[in-house]
């Protein structure tokens, strides 16, 4: 399956299929709780036609304040409404201090991390009563780390049992920005655990910085990544992400074709293999 | 839980920064990626404000707005998870903080409130509309309102007129806010103060014109018959903008 981000701009477009077919829509569950009028129900429409992958902003599972469980209880009607196939997040932070920042800051790669985010992995699991398949984030700075992040994505599988969601442009992305190979750390990562797969664009704004935007087409190098990554997993779905500079729909149709190339190719070798 | 001391000053500590801008000493970061974090961050809170707030930008002079987004993130904290709604939080921290008073800016609270009611009920849940009949008689039925609305009070008409006009002319303004059922916009009335009474009678209460204005009589004082009938010809207005859906069904 492969799907793409759903915005309100997109609604049309999604309901009458004529320019773009995703087998599937991603959305964050914030921006459509709590929510009413013409753009619901827009999406209510759309969201009778397309299977619902859910990917949140703000469950904040690294931060260091307590979970917010009047949000859990929000999100967890959102996703009973909706029959969600898959929940993700962000291994990240994005409240500290009793104060949302409305963005996915690092965690510290470091051993109480780890066991802080595995005992929160449990618990929203628990109430959610739904695995949780969390992103290895995009980041511009370590942070006190006293691991690497590669030691921290396993030791938070391996204690808390949680999915992962591999964001093959984040890691290119990571792969960059801190100078290590991105095929090595994809190889390295508990593959067994991938549930899902992102993918996007990225703009490099210095000769050492890249950003990761969803603001540009995927370019090849990560195309190559996405192939590399999809020989190592199971089938799993994957999933476009456009966020800004938001393209014809013909041209974001193209990207999906591309993707369920490589991504048909990998199951009919998952398969001969199996 | 099991978070450290150091790790969690360190997490506190980088988001104090991405909040204030003001530099801290974080172990172990890149100072051109922590930087960055600053950027990504007041960007998002910058443009959830400003997307909330166009008319109030066009005014008030460039330095100054900057001056109070940056003031408010750096010392407000943020409560909702939504974006759209930290618009929301600007405005009332605004009003607290009395602005208007602060930066000489009188029709400030005014404009934002006119500003962030559009963002709000544009974004609010919907509100069940009760069973109606489309047509009825204006003056026994008991009219059914579109139940998404919202009575405003202004001190400045920021809902008429550009801020630079009614700016000019501070009075008690009433206005009525209500969300189209059909495309989701905000529509603004200008009304009386009779006429906003009248409203909450008929919506809050559920009585019919004619019991509205017998209720007025002991309100007001006597009523001139003109009253009666411009209130009719006020329903006939409302039912055309859509604001008046029909009326209560008779049960027998």
């Amino acid at each position: 399956m492969i799907g793409l981000g759903y915005r309100r701009d997109f609604a049309e477009e999604f309901l009458t299929r004529e320019n773009i077919q995703p087998d599937f829509i991603e959305l964050a569950p914030e921006n459509w709780m709590e929510i009413g009028g013409y753009w619901k129900k827009q999406f209510d429409k759309v969201a009778e036609q397309y299977p619902i992958f859910s990917h949140g902003l703000s469950l904040s599972i690294g931060s260091p304040d307590p979970l917010d469980m009047d949000f859990l209880k929000k999100v967890k009607a959102f996703l009973d409404h909706y029959d969600v196939k898959i929940y993700s997040e962000h291994l990240s932070f994005s409240k500290c201090d009793n104060a949302h920042l409305y963005d996915l800051l690092p965690v510290p790669f470091r051993k109480d991390a780890v066991k802080h985010i595995s005992e929160r992995v449990g618990i929203v699991q628990d109430f959610l009563q739904r695995e949780l398949a969390l992103e290895i984030v995009s980041y511009y700075t370590p942070v006190a780390a006293e691991m690497d992040e590669l030691t921290f994505i396993k030791s938070i599988v391996q204690e808390s049992g949680c999915g992962l969601l591999l964001d093959v442009n984040n890691v290119y992305v990571n792969a960059f920005n801190h100078k290590y190979d991105a095929k090595q750390f994809i190889s390295g990562l508990p593959l067994n655990k991938v549930k899902y797969i992102h993918i996007a664009g990225h703009k490099q704004v210095s000769p050492d910085l890249i950003i990761d935007t969803h603001g540009e087409p995927i370019i090849d190098p990560v195309y190559d990544l996405f192939e590399f990554t999809m020989s190592k997993v199971e089938p799993v779905p994957v999933l476009l992400e456009r966020d800004y500079n938001i393209p014809e729909m013909q041209e974001m149709q193209t990207e999906l074709n591309r993707l369920r190339v490589i991504h048909q190719n990998s199951i009919k070798q998952y398969e001969h293999a199996s | 839980m099991s978070m450290q001391v150091k790790t969690h000053k360190a997490q506190s500590d980088f988001s104090t920064y991405c909040r204030t801008g003001e530099a801290i000493e974080i172990p172990g970061t890149k100072p051109e990626g922590v930087k960055q974090y600053r950027k990504l961050v007041f960007g998002v809170v910058k443009d959830a404000i400003e997307n909330s707030f166009p008319i109030a930008i066009e005014y008030i002079q460039p330095e100054i707005w900057d001056e109070m987004v940056f003031t408010f993130f750096k010392n407000h904290k943020c409560q909702s998870f939504q974006v759209w709604n930290i618009a929301g939080e600007f405005y009332e921290y605004v009003v607290e903080n009395n602005w208007a008073e602060k930066y000489n800016i009188p029709v400030l609270h005014d404009l934002l409130k006119f500003e962030w009611t559009e963002t709000e009920m544009y974004n609010m849940k919907d509100i069940e509309t009760g069973d109606y009949k489309s047509s009825g008689d204006y003056l026994y039925d008991v009219p059914v309102f579109n139940p998404e609305f919202k009575l405003l009070q202004f001190t400045y008409p920021v809902h008429l007129t550009q801020p630079g006009v009614a700016i000019e002319k501070p009075a008690s303004y009433f206005a009525l806010a209500f969300r189209d059922l059909d495309d989701g916009r905000i529509h603004f009335f200008d009304l009386s103060v009779f006429n906003v009474w009248m409203i909450e009678q008929m919506a809050v209460y559920e009585n019919s014109l004619e019991q509205t204005l017998l209720t007025a009589k002991s309100v007001f004082g006597e009523l001139d018959k003109k009253v009666a009938d411009s209130a009719i010809d006020f329903l006939k207005y409302l039912n055309k903008k859509k604001f008046l859906l029909g009326f209560k069904p008779v049960n027998n």
